[in-house]
């Protein structure tokens, strides 16, 4: 098709489009990292003595780990840990009771972002506990989750309210040991989300928090700790954009969900990270631990994402089938475009009887983009009866970029039954064809074969997540024809 | 492909140590080119190592044993019987070819030389393509049969001719003495334009302490069509590493069918390099593993060139312990439009204690491209199950079916009738049902 170079050239030479800088005074600890800026961070904190030992007991133990660097398809230049400010936080920090409170120029980022603050109390049905670099500002509908019992705080607040659920599973799911982002995190990590649900009680609204790095040349720490206690329902969702910046920046977070007896948690997010210019230079790096336990019997926990941001994307939301008839779900969509790089995809570990699990994965790859699936299933020997089916389909726009497969299946109960499915292609000719014939425009034609292929993901997102998803696809692939 | 270094320079001196009886002045007759390939090969191996610890391409297969065992040169040995059905056939015995071959009806279409032969009388031919395939720099196993290899077998089929027998290539381990030892088959096979032929490989014998480390290099110049079959039967504790590396150029067209049957440890690898447009090649492969063997296929299908289609299914049967793996990479390289790659792998799990793990790979660097890869694992259809009892039969003859229904699917691929005829046997005897050979004698006239 002759548009085929020109809109391929269009798609690839695309800016950033929410790539600007809030100036906002910031507070942060000196750049570099040792025991005293761990021990720093936890007396700005304020936290107790277990933390604080917690914290180094894993700074010591990053000190013996090696930076893994054996993707064969994951290229970037040495982190510099001594060269992050590892702590930043917006200088005025009293209580904040409303939004009018908060500080006008992070709720004009905000605005821009379209995610409307202000409106979230009309909007019936999200609260936001928006999360601006490290610290909480602003925390809305707190008020009607303590009705029902639910705590939905920043994670340095919990630390200082619940100090016992806290001790209890910190760690518990992502132990501080697990590996080099995730030792590094539970060594230095600045702030984050925590939600309890207690016993029976179903969380009328969508739980979201938004993460934006601002400030510049700070690392990103966050830890999020959700835990769904007996016959409980949240859904929790996540989002982010990122200012245009140069310098490559860290992100290493680790998420941890706890899904007892019946319990069900959703898990979604929607990644829109600074990329990096159309020459691969700056952009995040995103090397995320998520993982989640479902410990009880018939408890579930589905994890859903967008991932179009981020110069790299390492990540791979897992969930361990502890329980009995416990089910495990992984929906994905991943576009790397320009020299983006994604590494994703879940484990899924099956433990417990008759335990279930259902992998959806969608890569898109354009530009010089490398988009990996990398995935575990792992059937143990006492799993028995339990399932799984995975399918993994890439779709490839332009011939700079690759697309990669990688499934691992370990099985080692016989009355397991596991599928895995894979397929490559570009977007069609005769697709294509067809729309046109009906009078559509190549580009709507586009858009649609590819939100199409990512309906599957899509549909499983909350309703506030779909519509910035698909938004979100459409900026990052209009006019490109494979 | 990176092999990890062995874990401390003791071990490492330990494991050089163990191989340079192996290559200490043995090769001093052979020509310098080829003697030179020699010593690389050897600091290929010195570098590369034993495939110990965090090596991807080995995750899933522990090769410790061999790391730790001091392994002697298999002697030499007399020649097995041979099987009677008809075939161009040659005897490898302990590595060294055995005997000298008959094919006088096919002279002026087929040579084929042992290594002492090649490289008095074929010295261009085997500087063209010798160990041209085999990524021996790559690959510590390939490596170490380049630096040790006692003897070869070379094939050559002359341009477009069509070689209408079977050639068979018997590789027999014969395991008489105590201590550890091992084994280097090494083979070529050079179809040249537009030829046509159909190679069996045989490997029996063997034992306990037995190490068959063999390379097959396959090379399809433009239009021929090589029909492989690899028939692994050897002693249940054997240690088998074989890589079978192919390159098909244009318009050419392989089909491999690789059984395992036997074996404590073995490794089959199969890397096909589609180099020319058009190329085409199928791989089967079943295996079926008890007690507790390994069995690992490690495959890799390079796509260098356009438009070529690549078909792969690979089953496997296990029981008892049986570890089973699976690992199929298709590589697509930049430029290569047109692809159409399939990829299948099926894994029949019949016990709690046997496991199978399975990494089926897509690497792919060209758009226009259709690439898919399946892989299931399972037990038996409780549904076709149902089927069959609801007919009167028996649970236990009803498994016994569908089991031979699975591996049947394989092995009626298989084009050679004597190989499929006997691999059928065996099957129906382990299934026990009513053999084929018994059925055929009933309806033969």
């Amino acid at each position: 098709m002759p548009t085929d170079t020109a809109t391929i050239t269009q798609l690839t030479q695309r800016e950033y489009e929410w790539g600007f800088y809030t100036e906002i005074e910031e507070e942060k600890v000196p750049k570099g990292l040792n025991e005293e800026i761990i021990r720093t961070i936890s007396r700005i904190k304020g936290e107790p003595n277990w933390l604080l030992e917690w914290r180094l007991r894993a700074f010591r133990h990053w000190l013996t780990m090696e930076e893994p660097r054996w993707w064969p398809n994951i290229k970037y230049s040495r982190i510099d840990y001594q060269d992050i400010h590892y702590y930043a936080a917006p200088k005025r920090r009293k209580a904040l009771s409303s939004l009018d409170e908060v500080d006008p120029e992070i709720r004009r980022t905000f605005e821009r972002l379209g995610i409307p603050l202000e409106e979230q109390k009309r909007l019936a049905g999200v609260a936001v506990d928006a999360v601006f670099d490290s610290v909480s500002v602003a925390t809305t509908y707190k008020e009607k989750l303590k009705e029902l019992g639910i705590i939905f705080c920043s994670f340095s607040e919990a630390v200082r309210e619940y100090p016992d659920l806290v001790r209890q599973y910190l760690g518990s799911v992502v132990p501080y040991n697990d590996n080099f982002f995730a030792a590094l995190n539970s060594a230095v990590f600045s702030d984050g989300s925590f939600v309890y649900v207690p016993p029976g009680v179903r969380c009328p609204m969508e739980l979201s928090t938004y993460f934006r790095i601002n400030a510049r040349e700070t690392g990103q720490f966050e830890r999020t700790l959700i835990i769904a206690d007996r016959g409980s329902y949240v859904s929790y969702l996540e989002g982010c954009t990122a200012p245009m910046r140069d310098e490559n920046q860290l992100h290493a977070a680790v998420v941890e969900l706890i899904a007892l007896d019946d319990a069900e948690i959703k898990y979604s997010t929607v990644q829109n990270w600074y990329p990096g210019d159309k020459e691969g230079r700056g952009g995040i790096y995103n090397f995320v631990t998520k993982r989640g336990a479902c410990r009880g019997r018939r408890s579930k926990i589905s994890w859903t994402q967008v991932e179009t941001g981020s110069a790299i994307t390492w990540k791979y939301p897992s969930v361990i089938l502890q329980g009995d008839e416990s089910v495990g779900e992984f929906y994905s969509v991943a576009v790397t475009n320009n020299y983006q790089q994604a590494d994703t995809g879940t484990k899924m570990i099956h433990l417990g009887r008759n335990t279930r699990s259902t992998i959806v994965s969608k890569g898109i790859s354009a530009g010089h983009g490398q988009n990996t699936y990398r995935g575990l299933v792992k059937i143990m020997k006492g799993a028995a009866y339990a399932r799984n089916y995975s399918q993994c389909d890439s779709l490839l726009i332009g011939d700079k970029c690759g697309a990669h497969t990688m499934p691992y299946i370990e099985v080692r109960n016989s009355t397991a039954r596991v599928e895995h499915e894979a397929s490559t292609s570009k977007i069609g000719e005769d697709q294509i064809f067809y729309c046109r014939q009906r009078g559509l425009s190549t580009e709507d034609a586009v858009n649609m074969i590819v939100n199409g292929f990512c309906k599957q993901v899509l549909l499983n997102l909350p309703m506030e997540f779909a519509v910035e998803a698909q938004k979100l696809l459409g900026i990052s692939l209009e006019g490109s024809v494979g | 492909m990176q092999g990890a270094m062995p874990e401390s320079v003791e071990t490492r001196a330990k494991m050089l140590e163990q191989w340079t009886t192996f290559w200490r002045n043995r090769f001093a007759h052979e020509p310098r080119s080829l003697q030179a390939q020699r010593r690389e090969a050897q600091d290929a191996f010195a570098q590369l190592g034993y495939p110990l610890s965090k090596n991807e391409d080995w995750k899933y297969t522990k090769v410790h044993l061999i790391a730790e065992t001091s392994w002697k040169l298999a002697p030499l040995a007399p020649a097995p019987a041979e099987p009677n059905w008809p075939a161009i056939r040659v005897l490898l015995v302990n590595g060294r070819f055995v005997g000298r071959v008959v094919h006088s009806p096919w002279h002026d279409k087929i040579s084929i030389w042992n290594w002492q032969d090649a490289f008095q009388e074929q010295l261009d031919l085997l500087e063209q393509h010798w160990n041209r395939m085999a990524r021996w720099r790559q690959h510590p196993f390939a490596a170490l049969n380049t630096a040790c290899f006692q003897d070869a077998v070379i094939i050559r089929v002359f341009p477009n001719q069509e070689i209408e027998a079977p050639i068979h290539i018997l590789i027999h381990h014969d395991a008489n003495s105590a201590e550890p030892q091992a084994c280097f088959p090494r083979i070529l096979v050079c179809l040249e334009s537009g030829s046509k032929a159909t190679l069996v490989e045989t490997y029996t014998g063997g034992g306990r302490h037995c190490f068959t480390c063999g390379v097959v290099e396959l090379l399809l110049e433009r239009g021929a069509h090589l029909d492989y079959y690899k028939v692994q039967q050897e002693h249940e504790q054997t240690v088998h590493i074989v890589q079978a590396y192919a390159r098909l150029a244009a318009e050419a067209a392989l089909r491999t069918h690789i059984v395992s049957l036997g074996g404590g440890l073995v490794r089959n690898e199969c890397d096909v390099s589609l180099v020319g447009q058009h190329g085409n090649c199928t791989l089967n492969g079943l295996y079926l593993a008890r007690g507790r063997q390994h069995v690992d296929n490690h495959t890799e299908i390079d796509h260098v060139a356009p438009a070529c289609t690549s078909y792969e299914l690979y089953k496997g049967i296990l029981t008892d312990h049986a570890h089973g793996v699976f690992h199929g990479k298709i590589y697509v390289h930049p430029g290569a439009q047109k692809t159409d790659a399939k990829q299948t792998n099926q894994a029949l799990l019949l016990s709690d204690e046997a496991e199978v793990d399975s990494k089926p790979q897509l690497e792919i660097y060209a758009d226009d491209v259709r690439c898919t890869h399946g892989a299931t694992v399972g037990q038996l259809d409780n549904q076709q199950l149902f089927y069959l009892r609801t007919r009167g039969i028996s649970m236990e003859q009803a498994r016994s079916l569908l089991i031979y229904a699975f591996a049947e699917d394989i092995i009626s691929r298989i084009q050679v009738d004597p190989v499929r005829f006997q691999l059928e046997d065996i099957l129906l005897a382990e299934e026990g049902l009513p053999l084929e050979s018994d059925l055929r004698k009933v309806h033969l006239p």
